[in-house]
């Protein structure tokens, strides 16, 4: 929300301000699984064109945020 | 109504030293008015006079302006100035910065009050609106020094206004640039009321003047998509403040003003004892555990080498976005975006706290 208000205009989810890609509350691999998730989600988002400013989501599931 | 003794500070090229080639003149002085000065005086007339005029040459002042300040101070307690008048800049950028810097390092000694002139976009003012100084003001002029004689006559305006003891008003009364301090002052109607009254005449389509004027953020227009990721180079970035172990470049942990590339060739994931994380605005315990979470190294390897973009670039970009001021970090996005640029970077990744 803030990133699109300061003119961002992909922006990918993240866990939460401390650790936006990664999730303490994981075991290392699970954790490891969700990071590479939102990194494909931004790799999804630079290819794709937009007409206005989007918020694309990582398929996965946090555990907090 | 008291004479106002005024020092006047100018580069080395306005107070007549010479051209690019003696930017490196340490700061001096001489004794009355030199160059626009006398104009200026004339404007004056005998309200002020212009006792001294200091200069100081523009590289010289961007490498030493401890030394340069400390002097210029020293020129303007020793003649016993209460008016600085700095400038007029207009759009030269170090000359703005020395004038918005002399200012500002003269706004503690009492009774002074300093005025400078430059052009709206000169970088010089970020300082100005920085510290907010109540006796520093900053007038607007043109781009180019054919603005002079409009620039002169403002300065001169103001300087009257200062001599005759009355007091400045809001900027858009007076015609400075707006340094984003509100004062306090009694209104005949009380806030409802003229929140009510702005309400109708908005309504009507009338106009009226906010007492609370946003901050428009800049408008960036859209990135075209990256067309093939196989052949893409992708960048890591990060405003986190993921650093050096040990900090070496002395990076702030709030209102920083730099950015750096670190180079992760050859590394896989971001270990915790290669890294350190330096942000004020976030709890960093995590970060620092697992600089991953900043940023995601081990999940771009990971992606590189299943071919999913071309390469990843061998450095990340980083800085520490606390309680920075936008003005500072508009002018890093654009030193890092150059960069990128001459890389030949494709796309970028940049994870924010």
């Amino acid at each position: 929300m803030v990133a699109i208000q300061l003119g961002a205009s992909r922006v990918v989810t993240g866990t939460k301000i401390p650790n936006p890609c990664g999730d303490v509350n994981l075991p290392p691999e699970n954790d490891r699984e969700l990071r590479r998730e939102i990194v494909k989600c931004a790799l999804e988002a630079l290819q794709t064109n937009l007409s206005g400013a989007r918020t694309f989501v990582p398929k996965v599931s946090f555990t907090s945020g | 109504m008291s004479q106002l003794r005024v020092m006047h500070f100018m580069n080395q090229f306005f107070a007549g030293i010479g051209g690019e080639d003696k930017a490196d003149t340490p700061a001096g002085l001489i004794v009355g008015q030199v160059g626009a000065g006398k104009r200026l005086q004339e404007l004056l007339g005998k309200s002020a006079e212009m006792v001294v005029t200091a200069y100081c040459g523009d590289d010289y002042f961007a490498a030493h302006s401890r030394q340069a300040i400390d002097a210029i101070r020293k020129i303007a307690q020793d003649h016993k100035v209460s008016l600085v008048v700095a400038g007029p800049a207009f759009s030269s950028g170090r000359y703005g910065f020395s004038c918005a810097q002399i200012c500002h390092a003269m706004a503690d000694l009492p009774g002074l009050v300093c005025v400078t002139a430059m052009h709206p976009e000169n970088p010089g003012l970020e300082t100005y609106r920085q510290f907010k100084d109540a006796n520093v003001y900053a007038v607007p002029t043109a781009k180019s020094a054919a603005g002079m004689g409009e620039a002169l006559a403002k300065i001169a305006r103001f300087a009257l206004k200062i001599a005759s003891g009355s007091e400045i008003g809001p900027s858009a009364e007076e015609d400075y640039i707006p340094r984003g301090v509100r004062k306090d002052v009694w209104m005949a109607k009380d806030g409802a009321e003229r929140a009510v009254d702005m309400l109708l005449a908005k309504l009507a389509a009338k106009p009226f003047l906010t007492e609370i004027p946003g901050e428009s953020p800049e408008t960036v227009p859209i990135a075209l998509a990256i067309g093939g990721l196989a052949k893409a180079r992708i960048a890591l970035a990060t405003s986190s403040g993921v650093i050096a172990k040990g900090n070496p470049d002395n990076f702030k942990a709030h209102k920083n003003v730099q950015w750096k590339k670190y180079s992760i060739q050859n590394l896989d994931t971001m270990k915790n004892t290669d890294w350190d994380v330096l942000h004020s605005g976030y709890n960093n315990i995590f970060m620092k555990d697992n600089p991953n979470f900043g940023i995601p190294l081990d999940a771009s390897r990971r992606l590189e080498s299943e071919g999913a973009f071309a390469n990843l670039y061998p450095y990340f970009y980083t800085t520490s976005g606390c309680n920075a001021s936008v003005p500072v970090m508009q002018q890093l996005g654009r030193e890092m975006v150059s960069d990128m640029k001459a890389e030949k970077i494709d796309g970028v990744i940049m994870v924010s706290t």
